[in-house]
């Protein structure tokens, strides 16, 4: 200590030129790393994305796509958008500052890609191809949300104020970007290839190629009811034909070794709608109830899957739901008297480590049955169909043997005569199949085709939600070319695919 | 640099070959008396004009020095006028009478830069001082307290009134964006002190802080001086941009030993509470609930009610529904603060010594805080001649315990029915178990206060030292090295309770057993437990030699200094922590489950400057100083590091240089001063230039790494900050300067302000470091002293300050109009900094409330609503002060006026139910025709409500105290700060006894009265929270009175 302060005493006395120039030189980070590897870049960015997924994006889906209404008696902030209060969400009041994640975290997202896609780029084309796929994603998601976005000027720090592009652009560059990621990963022969620092697959180029063909067939369905996409759809279609690795295979899920460590090392649902790390009940599983719509859709075929997914009301009176945007004392709708998930090892919850699921093997055949019905593949429609039923029993943790008499019903069976409309059919089941884990699916087959028929709205609407604003943070950034999107009003302004 | 070097040591060599001249000189033997009382005078020092030869005389006023005839003694003592005497015969003893100072503002000295003494009037720039008396009259334990309201443009404000709160200090308003980088500078005997970063879990989080000045021993400080404006920088660098606050400490004075010892108790009462409505108890809608922490259920009725779950017999606890009077009061401590004082100095004429040391010891207002102070200070200097050296060394303890669980908050919203008393045996009695605690939102207040807690160790270890060698009589050379560390150790933790995910059931009105869900919440996040350990280590080197210059060619006076001044800062914090406990009660990181979390940071900074002011003064009366820096920073990238910034003042003493005002019986001084100067700044953190890529939440997963880049954008072309600075004004002397007056206006032009602004996230960041925003400051300061009465037996004299400070924020990045800083305060183009942007109703043009005809509910406005700046706009201090024969009373009057006040403890007070307006006659619970609403008949036409109601439920509540603009009121107060009384013993009483010299007594008071806007029913408005002032936290403790007793002895 006392030769440090004489030396830096002489230090400062004999301070001349070049020693003093030296002497500053004290300003690199001995905190943090200013250089990353691919590896850390692919593990920690596909786990944001995959948290995501089961976060905000999964969450206001299920709202929105009929499955989930709030305890009265519960308060509380949706996932990772603090500012976003359930009462907000569940009353359709979109404001600005409303599921912001989903924009901001996107976004952010996409850029760690970028950086990884400019890093990878030649020397590690399996990397780069996984980052182009996973933009692609993110950005179906926002133009799913948002409509028109920034995409030709996005993710590029020196362009602080990036212009619009018009959603069906967005929405054919998504697709694109795809492509581009297979072919990177099919080029990528002997250069590196990730083993666990792919969260997903682990190096697994077929698995990657048959997710990415499953994004890109749920993008153009559902861009299905546009009757000037026809031709555009057909080409698509015929390139995921010919690149010929089909679609995914098995549910899509991401666990970099989920741990019960901690909260933030568990998996993401289970933490947030289940248990912390510390055995303890998150606010979220309080909340979060079943609409009595969707308890009445579950009864109305004798569905196994609500018995596994939902425990009984507390105090008693057997499966119950809640009412959307209810805001007037009911105590019917308290949390006590309504029911709860059932967990762990049962329904959607799992386990504190098991893998957090991306896309599910269900919506995966769901989807193939959809485009067989539409003619855009070939295949057997029905046996697609029982498949993707029998996936989401299997996922549920519901016996297999119980599939039998449950397709039996008339109202299940796919060539019973009262099944005069297939499609509907499908999405019906699909929409039964995909309850509280693709909750953004359903709000958007809702939004494109109407399914499931009858559902409410939340009390005292006459308009469902259509889309989202844009978050504040954007529109105090980036001010110009928010307005130039004009006056958006989320239950009126549309999707550019919703018809 | 080399050249700027060069220049400095050619001109040291040139100075030291001019040979001195040597004449004839005697031994003279004098004696110093008071020109009053005829008695010797001690201590007094005693200089041969135009000579290094200082003497000081003896307890009995006598000495002895070498001079000769004609030669000139210049003869100075504080509270004594400067004297000079001619000697005309130099064989006999001479006989100097001085006379006691009338405070001639001619003659007033201020003690700036490094220590230098320089007569205030020669200064183009507004200073202020104040002495160590003022300061500690109400015994405050943090000299910072002791300050406020007593200068012009000084703003004090502190966290709350918790145990040892952080206090923060601006000098003219704001010249930063950024909240936090607007402290001034603080100066102790010429060493800087660090400023700490830390983690302050007060304000959630990393706050910069003026610790070290807040550790001083306020009865160490002789005097501070305040250098208002950012031409301090000139001399004390970038950190003195926004002003420079220098204490000069106590030290020993030749002549006789002395012992001063004082005690003090101070009792702290909280006060001001906010009010509460006292209708309604527990419950929901109506409805109550035997678990409900909110107060939304029936009217108090006085019957009996079941409270809470079943508890482990079979029973539940009952009591009567009604209100219980003054217990959120009675939460609240008698606050205790004892101190004891002793300090020894003395000295003889080659030497002296002070040492003195402090221990004060807290009790807080909440129950089992506490904070112990002790510190120690040694100072002494030594004269070789025409070396002389001085050397200090302090070190300070600061123990702090509180309690983490805030818990006010939780007392404040509990139902009035539940008695307080019951629940503090949390070990024994059944209701007050954590496990049986009635609600299911919410900890018992007392099982947190002693399970939940946060203990602070900080010790401030300061030394310097300093060399001072006389060449000549007009050259000087000093060196000072100066090194003061601050090592903080932190531990928190949390303890776990049985059984946390236990069922909670209560038997229901029909008697049957139902079960209520328990929120998460109501564990405080550590129902597993936790702990964390924290060390903070906070270090700065300092190091300044400085070349002084003074020489006089006839009419002209000549005052130059060039100095070169070094730092190092260096900080590091390590963490450690376990989430989660194995076994309750014990708080070590080995008892954990889960992972071990923790890290480590480290920075560094550095900074070197070369400088110089050259002072010119005309005949006395017109002086100018040029100054200009040159700094380089280790911040920023070698092509921005260096910069240079000059500055200049004037003063003009009219009343000297105009012949017809010499000696006016009226006006008796007048100086007019101006001064231009430009400050560079740099306000960054280390390592602000590169992005770097930090760990994704939950990595590592064993092996597997996970990264993403950091969520901000740096910048490496970061460019320091440039503060252009105009300042004017007057002093004036009447009466013979008995009443004294100052005027001054400054203006700030802060450019190129780095700042975080937001950027759209489809870029990649939210947000980017730049080189944006400009904002313009203006201040006035108003200063008037007189003395109004002085006889020797009775004294009345006043002053007042004022201060309006006009801060604008000018531009931020191109096309950004706003930039939100923290819930509702903005930075807004145009608008005063920080100015609250909050929702409101939609309102029509004359600001009626719009209902909605169908629902009967007001709508939200789309836009955000301007409700003012947060920040005082005019601070007016008054202190008065009456002195009759042995006994003194002072007085010290506050007020502030020109804000808004928001505070979030509105907010839950009205969600928990207990805001009165939502019991008033206007509003209420049951539905009511909102007061002063209107109807939208057609687009643009309104007509009065008188027929639509909206409903008072909880659901309406809800809304309205998220719609933030009811949450905001006038911020104005008048403060009765300090009065004091004190007498001292008179010499007669103490009698023949040569043991006690001094006996002085005292009693005191702080914040007696308060007088706030009538709106305001909710606190303090000068308190501070996470982003500035005059935004209060929900977790704010209210403010406190204080009166104490004080006794001094000298020995």
């Amino acid at each position: 200590m006392k030769n440090r302060i004489i030396s830096a005493a002489l230090l400062a006395l004999m301070c001349l030129g070049t020693a003093c120039k030296k002497i500053l030189d004290i300003n690199d980070n001995p905190n943090a790393s200013t250089t990353v590897t691919n590896d850390m870049l692919l593990a920690g960015t596909l786990l944001s994305s995959a948290r995501l997924e089961n976060g905000a994006i999964n969450e206001i889906g299920s709202f929105y796509g009929g499955y989930w209404g709030k305890a009265y008696d519960a308060s509380g902030s949706a996932t990772g958008s603090a500012a976003t209060a359930l009462d907000l969400i569940t009353s359709y009041n979109i404001i600005d500052n409303f599921a912001t994640d989903i924009w901001e975290k996107s976004y952010t997202y996409i850029y760690n890609y970028t950086l990884l896609q400019q890093q990878a780029q030649g020397q590690a084309p399996f990397y780069a191809g996984i980052a182009k796929i996973m933009k692609g994603m993110h950005y179906l998601r926002l133009v799913d949300h948002y409509n028109n976005i920034p995409f030709s000027q996005a993710a590029n720090p020196l362009i602080t104020q990036p212009v619009y592009d018009n959603a069906e652009t967005v929405y054919a560059g998504a697709l694109d970007l795809i492509t581009s990621g297979i072919a990177d990963i099919k080029s990528a022969g002997a250069t590196t290839i990730p083993s666990s620092a792919d969260i997903f697959f682990k190096g697994n180029a077929a698995s990657w190629i048959r997710f990415a063909n499953t994004l890109k067939l749920r993008a153009l369905l559902q861009q299905s009811q546009l009757s000037n996409k026809t031709s555009y759809i057909n080409t698509e279609i015929a390139k995921i034909v010919a690149e010929g690795s089909s679609f995914s295979n098995a549910d899509v899920l991401a666990n970099p070794g989920f741990t019960t460590q901690s909260d933030n090392q568990q998996n993401p649902f289970y933490t947030t709608y289940y248990r912390t790390a510390q055995g303890t009940i998150p606010a979220m599983f309080n909340a979060i109830r079943p609409t009595r719509f969707l308890l009445a859709s579950y009864d109305a075929v004798n569905d196994p899957r609500k018995a596994a997914i939902y425990a009984e009301a507390t105090n008693g009176g057997g499966y119950r739901g809640v009412l959307l945007g209810q805001n007037v004392a009911d105590a019917t709708q308290n949390a006590t008297a309504t029911s709860a998930f059932r967990g762990p090892n049962a329904g959607v919850i799992k386990t504190a480590t098991s893998g957090a699921l991306v896309l599910s093997l269900s919506e995966s055949l769901f989807l193939q049955a959809e485009a067989t019905q539409r003619g855009w593949l070939s295949g057997s429609t029905k046996s697609l169909y029982e498949s993707a039923i029998q996936a989401s029993f299997s996922y549920l943790g519901v016996a297999s043997a119980a599939f039998t008499s449950y397709n039996a019903q008339a109202a299940v069976a796919f060539d019973d005569a009262s099944a005069s409309d297939k499609v509907s059919r499908i999405i019906s089941q699909k929409w039964l199949a995909l309850n509280s884990i693709a909750g953004a699916s359903a709000w958007n087959d809702f939004r494109r085709l109407g399914l499931p028929q009858g559902m409410p709205l939340a009390i005292s609407k006459t308009s469902a939600p259509k889309r989202l604003r844009y978050p504040s943070s954007e529109v105090s950034t980036n001010s110009a070319q928010v307005k130039a999107q004009g006056n958006i009003d989320g239950l009126v302004n549309k999707i550019f695919w919703n018809p | 640099m080399i050249k700027n070097l060069r220049v400095i040591i050619t001109a040291f060599f040139i100075l030291l070959a001019i040979p001195g001249a040597f004449a004839q000189r005697d031994r003279i033997a004098g004696k110093v008396i008071d020109a009053h009382e005829h008695k010797g005078i001690p201590g007094v020092t005693i200089k041969v004009k135009g000579s290094n030869r200082v003497v000081s005389s003896e307890s009995d006023g006598s000495f002895h020095i070498n001079a000769s005839k004609s030669d000139v003694l210049v003869l100075s003592f504080i509270g004594y006028a400067e004297t000079e005497y001619t000697i005309t015969d130099s064989r006999k003893p001479l006989l100097i009478e001085l006379k006691e100072s009338t405070q001639s503002l001619q003659e007033v000295q201020i003690t700036g830069a490094f220590g230098i003494k320089r007569k205030s009037k020669e200064l183009g720039v507004a200073t202020a001082s104040v002495t160590g008396n003022d300061i500690s009259q109400t015994n405050v334990v943090n000299p910072l307290n002791g300050i406020q309201s007593k200068v012009a443009g000084l703003q004090v404000n502190m966290f709350d009134s918790g145990v040892n709160p952080q206090v923060r200090v601006t000098l003219r308003g704001a010249r930063n964006i950024n909240d936090a980088k607007n402290e001034p500078l603080f100066v102790v005997d010429g060493v800087p002190l660090a400023t700490m970063t830390y983690f302050n879990p007060q304000a959630q989080g990393t706050k910069r802080d003026a610790s070290a000045i807040s550790m001083l021993n306020p009865n160490d400080i002789e005097e501070i001086t305040v250098l208002k404006g950012a031409s301090a920088a000139a001399v004390y660098g970038s950190q003195g941009v926004n002003g420079v606050i220098i204490v000069t400490t106590k030290h020993g004075k030749n002549g006789q030993g002395k012992i001063d010892f004082s005690h003090a108790t101070t009792f702290d009462r909280a006060s001001w509470l906010p009010e509460l409505q006292d209708t309604y108890g527990s419950g929901f809608n109506g409805v109550y609930q035997p678990y409900e922490a909110r107060s939304w259920g029936p009217k108090y009725d006085g019957s009996l009610v079941k409270v809470g779950p079943i508890l482990p017999d079979g029973s539940q606890w009952t009591l009567p529904y009604s209100p219980i009077k003054n217990q959120k009061q009675d939460f609240f401590n008698t606050g205790i603060t004892n101190q004891e004082n002793l300090s020894f100095s003395g000295g003889d004429n080659k030497s002296t010594y002070f040492l003195s040391g402090q221990y004060a010891k807290t009790k807080g207002i909440i129950p089992k805080d506490e904070s112990q102070k002790a510190s120690l200070r040694f100072n002494g200097s030594r004269d070789f001649g025409k070396l002389k050296t001085a050397y200090a060394i302090s070190y300070v303890q600061n123990n702090t315990s509180t309690t983490t669980s805030e818990p006010w908050v939780n007392v404040r919203n509990m139902p009035l029915f539940i008695p307080l008393e019951e629940l503090k045996d949390w070990r024994n009695n059944p209701v007050a178990k954590p496990e049986n605690y009635f609600s299911t939102t919410s900890l018992n207040p007392y099982w947190a206060i002693d399970n939940q807690r946060q203990d602070v160790k900080q010790q401030n270890l300061t030394g310097n030292v300093s060399f001072d060698y006389q060449f000549t009589d007009w050259f000087k050379a000093t060196y000072r090295l100066g090194l003061s560390s601050i090592h903080t150790g932190f531990k928190s933790f949390g303890n776990k309770f049985d059984d946390p995910t236990k069922a909670y059931q209560y038997y229901n009105a029909a008697g049957a057993i139902v079960t209520a869900t328990r929120s998460s919440s109501s564990y405080g996040g550590s129902a597993a437990g936790m702990v964390s350990d924290q060390t903070v280590d906070n270090q700065q080197l300092n190091s300044d030699l400085l070349l002084q210059f003074n020489k006089d060619f006839g009419k002209l006076s000549t005052r130059l200094l060039l100095g070169q001044n070094y730092q190092d800062i260096q900080y590091k914090l390590v963490q450690v922590g376990a989430s989660a406990l194995n076994f309750p009660d014990l708080f070590n990181e080995s008892n954990l489950t889960g992972n071990l979390n923790g890290g480590s940071q480290i920075t560094q900074q550095r900074r070197y400057s070369f400088f110089g002011e050259l002072t010119i003064g005309y005949d006395n009366y017109l002086f100018a100083t040029l100054n200009g820096r040159r700094e380089s920073v280790s911040l920023l990238s070698a092509a921005n590091r260096d910069y240079f910034y000059p500055g200049a003042n004037v003063s003009f003493i009219f009343t000297q240089a105009v012949p017809a005002l010499k000696n006016n019986s009226i006006l008796s001084f007048g100086k007019l001063y101006a001064s231009a100067s430009k400050s560079g700044n740099v306000t960054v953190e280390p390592y602000a230039l590169t992005n770097v890529y930090t760990n994704v939440a939950g990595f590592p997963f064993g092996n597997l790494s996970g990264a993403n880049i950091n969520a901000q954008n740096l910048n490496s072309n970061l460019r320091p900050e440039f503060v252009y600075s105009y300042e004017g004004g007057m002093q004036l002397g009447f009466f013979k300067d008995r009443l004294q007056l100052e005027a001054t206006y400054a203006y700030a032009d802060s450019r190129d302000q780095i700042l975080d602004i937001g950027t759209s996230f489809a870029s990649g960041f939210g947000t980017s470091k730049t080189n944006a925003a400009r904002m313009k400051s203006k201040s006035i300061e108003l200063n008037l002293n007189g003395e109004i009465i002085k006889q020797k037996e009775f004294g009345w004299s006043v002053g007042a300050n004022y201060t309006h400070n006009d801060n604008t924020v000018v531009s931020l990045t191109a096309g950004q109009q706003t930039l939100s800083q923290w819930k509702g305060l903005y930075l807004s183009v145009g608008d005063r900094y920080p100015t609250y942007l909050m929702p409101d109703y939609q309102r029509d043009p004359q600001g009626r409330v719009i209902i909605n005809a169908q629902t009967g509910l007001p709508a939200q406005a789309s836009q955000l609503t301007n409700m003012g700046t947060s920040q005082p706009v005019h601070m007016l201090g008054f202190n008065t002060r009456f002195r009759y024969k042995n006994l003194s009373l002072n007085a010290q009057i506050d007020a502030r006026w020109g804000n808004s006040y928001y505070t979030a403890g509105a907010e839950f007070e009205t969600t928990a139910g207990l805001a009165p307006v939502t019991a008033s006659a206007e509003y209420g619970r049951d539905k009511f025709i909102y007061p002063n609403s209107v109807i939208q008949t057609s687009p643009g036409v309104y007509t009065e409500n008188t027929s639509v109601y909206t409903t008072g439920d909880f659901n309406f509540w809800n809304s309205y105290k998220n719609i933030f603009a009811n949450n905001v009121f006038n911020g104005r107060f008048i403060k009765l700060r300090e009065v004091s009384v004190s007498y001292s013993v008179p010499n007669q009483l103490l009698g023949s006894q040569k043991a006690i010299k001094g006996l002085t007594l005292s009693l005191y008071g702080r914040n007696l009265v308060n007088l706030r806007a009538k709106d305001n029913i909710y606190g303090e408005t000068e308190f501070i929270y996470i982003s500035g002032v005059g935004f209060s936290g929900f977790r704010t403790i209210p403010a406190a009175r204080s009166y104490g007793f004080s006794i001094g002895v000298t020995l």
